[in-house]
């Protein structure tokens, strides 16, 4: 039996990495190097074309051309849409359409509009301080913009670091030229009229602050999270929380309907990650495939019930938002297949490249590893059980900075973060601090567990380190040794 | 849950609606792990432009070498265990 693949996307251009978005703004990549691998020939790929509706009964989806695509088994990849914050000014009544000057960054032709706006000397304003907020200012700083990035939280990327890891990124970003204001809400934009084709339209001209300040802006960057795509998916009928729900199979309540992806919420959460997705992809590939090939082999294990009942996560930890910025190497690291690892750029003294470079949610009776194992009673297929990945990210240097002083904080900067780093009574923090090379480490340690972690700086470690969360492997005796040396201490 | 095992046809037709990274991953793993039939034209489908290729790779800037920085003047290494809160007094 032969399976027929159509891929239906809205997107007119072929699918990118969008992990390396960032890059692309920075110009530091043409759009086309992010571009994935071509699907086999054997795939048929409608560009452009939207999918308005799924007609269950007759097992069709519709398209916006007025084209019916049948189906046997409809996949739900549909992503999510970045989030628009409720700022006054941001629309005219009644109006969809933002002023000119503001964008979100989230898609290739979103990159594409910002990078074209982005002039020298322009003053940007970038709302939203979590890793797209960062990447997006760190970005445009590259590109001569004077860049003011404005956070409503207590310090930058508060989903992957602490206080201690965001203030040296803070330093660094001050070092790239970005003003960096934490606890500053956003209360509106000012516009102004301009002169367009058919009328006048508006330009973003200032965004008001809360406390009365006000930002002069020519661009303004909306980096404040993303939400699932689940319009099509609640049309149809199908069940929808956050996300689509889908189970261990990465079933949606309607047998013959999946989803994976940023749409898709298993276990109550949504991950939002690149490595997450492919991870789905990779089991449901296997699941709906007729002739499976040899199984890959693979290293299993329990769940370990002395991880213990994890909190439930609050709504606000269960997405972990927008993830264009999240690091993937850019050449010369392509796995199987032909596919950009989404993770781990082998660091100094990391020989073994692992899976992915997400960010992570917090530990959580989901994240066991993806389980190959055949179900009871079926010996071929496998399940989805949730993901393990960490989060990483290079801050690349502004051209003309030294590319590493001895502080430190004008070259690159390495990112990483895994799992939670927020200690529980009863858990072991180690914490290493080196002042000389700005670099900052801490680990968290449950019985001999490893429950998260920052790297910042130096990322000589974080192989070990890495694969110990994946596996979720028993440490050493002494797990400072993880900290310490490039090996994990073997 | 009625599971999604017979297929309904000889040749399954499975759509993805999404043409980002989770649906075209999955495409190609879907092709790489099935056959997947020489395509056919089909009156309801119209041709679908072929993207241009995808040119090769740019050449990556070396980074300057990092300078050998002097030893570090401070290394500061805490290892705290968090404390247990106290115990409620009872009775």
């Amino acid at each position: 039996m032969t399976v027929e693949v159509t891929i239906i996307g809205e997107e007119p251009h072929p699918a990118y990495n969008r992990v390396l978005l960032a890059e692309v703004l920075a110009g530091r990549y043409a759009p086309e190097v992010i571009a994935l691998p071509a699907p086999a020939a054997g795939v048929r790929r409608l560009s452009g074309v939207r999918v308005v509706r799924i007609d269950r009964p007759t097992a069709e989806v519709v398209c916006d051309d007025g084209r019916r695509v049948p189906y046997d088994a409809l996949v739900l990849a549909t992503g999510s849409n970045p989030v628009l914050p409720p700022l006054r000014g941001l629309f005219e009544p009644d109006g969809h359409e933002l002023p000119d000057g503001v964008h979100a960054f989230r898609t290739m032709d979103d990159c594409l509009a910002l990078g074209a706006a982005v002039r020298p000397g322009a003053r940007a304003v970038v709302i939203g301080g979590g890793l797209l907020g960062v990447s997006a200012a760190r970005a445009l700083a590259q590109r001569g913009a004077q860049v003011v990035l404005a956070h409503q939280g207590e310090h930058l990327m508060e989903r992957q670091l602490d206080p201690g890891a965001s203030g040296l990124l803070l330093r660094h970003m001050a070092a790239l030229g970005v003003e960096v204001h934490t606890e500053c809400r956003v209360r509106g934009l000012c516009t102004r009229t301009v002169d367009g084709e058919g009328g006048g339209g508006r330009a973003v001209s200032a965004v008001e602050l809360a406390d009365g300040y006000a930002l002069e802006a020519d661009l303004v960057v909306l980096a404040c999270g993303v939400r699932p795509r689940v319009g099509l998916a609640r049309a149809a009928g199908l069940e929808v929380a956050r996300g689509v729900v889908i189970d261990d199979e990465l079933r949606t309540s309607d047998p013959r309907v999946f989803a994976i992806g940023d749409c898709a919420e298993h276990a109550g959460i949504v991950y939002g990650l690149a490595g997450a997705a492919q991870e789905q992809a990779d089991v449901l590939a296997h699941r709906l495939s007729p002739t499976p090939p040899l199984p890959e082999p693979m290293v299993l294990r329990p769940l370990d019930p002395q991880e213990g009942p994890a909190p439930e996560p609050a709504p606000e930890d269960r997405f972990v938002g927008n993830r264009s910025a999240e690091w993937a190497p850019p050449s010369g690291s392509w796995g199987r297949n032909g596919w950009a690892q989404t993770g781990h750029r082998a660091a100094p003294g990391d020989e073994t490249p692992t899976r992915h470079t997400d960010a992570v949610p917090a530990d959580h009776p989901a994240c066991a590893q993806t389980d190959h194992r055949a179900a009871p009673g079926d010996e071929t297929v496998p399940q989805y059980h949730g993901t393990r990945t960490l989060t990483r990210l290079t801050l690349t240097a502004v051209p003309g900075s030294a590319g590493g002083s001895a502080s430190g904080t004008d070259g690159p900067l390495d990112l990483a973060a895994f799992g939670n780093p927020t200690p529980a009574p009863g858990d072991d923090v180690i914490h290493l601090t080196d002042a000389t090379r700005n670099t900052y480490r801490k680990v968290v340690v449950r019985g001999d567990r490893l429950l998260g972690g920052i790297l910042l700086g130096d990322l000589g470690t974080v192989g070990a380190l890495a694969r110990t969360w994946e596996s979720n492997e028993p440490l050493p005796a002494t797990p400072l040794l993880h900290l310490l040396t490039n090996d994990g201490g073997s | 849950m009625e599971s999604y095992r017979e297929p309904m046809s000889p040749s399954r037709r499975v759509v993805i609606v999404g043409g980002g990274m989770a649906g075209t991953r999955l495409a190609q793993q879907l092709a790489a792990r099935a056959p997947v039939p020489a395509l056919r034209p089909v009156s309801a489908l119209r041709p679908v432009p072929v993207p241009p290729p995808v040119p090769a790779l740019r050449p990556v800037p070396v980074p300057p070498p990092v300078p050998v920085l002097p030893p570090p003047v401070l290394v500061l290494s805490v290892r705290a265990r968090v404390p247990a809160p106290a115990p409620t007094p009872t009775g």
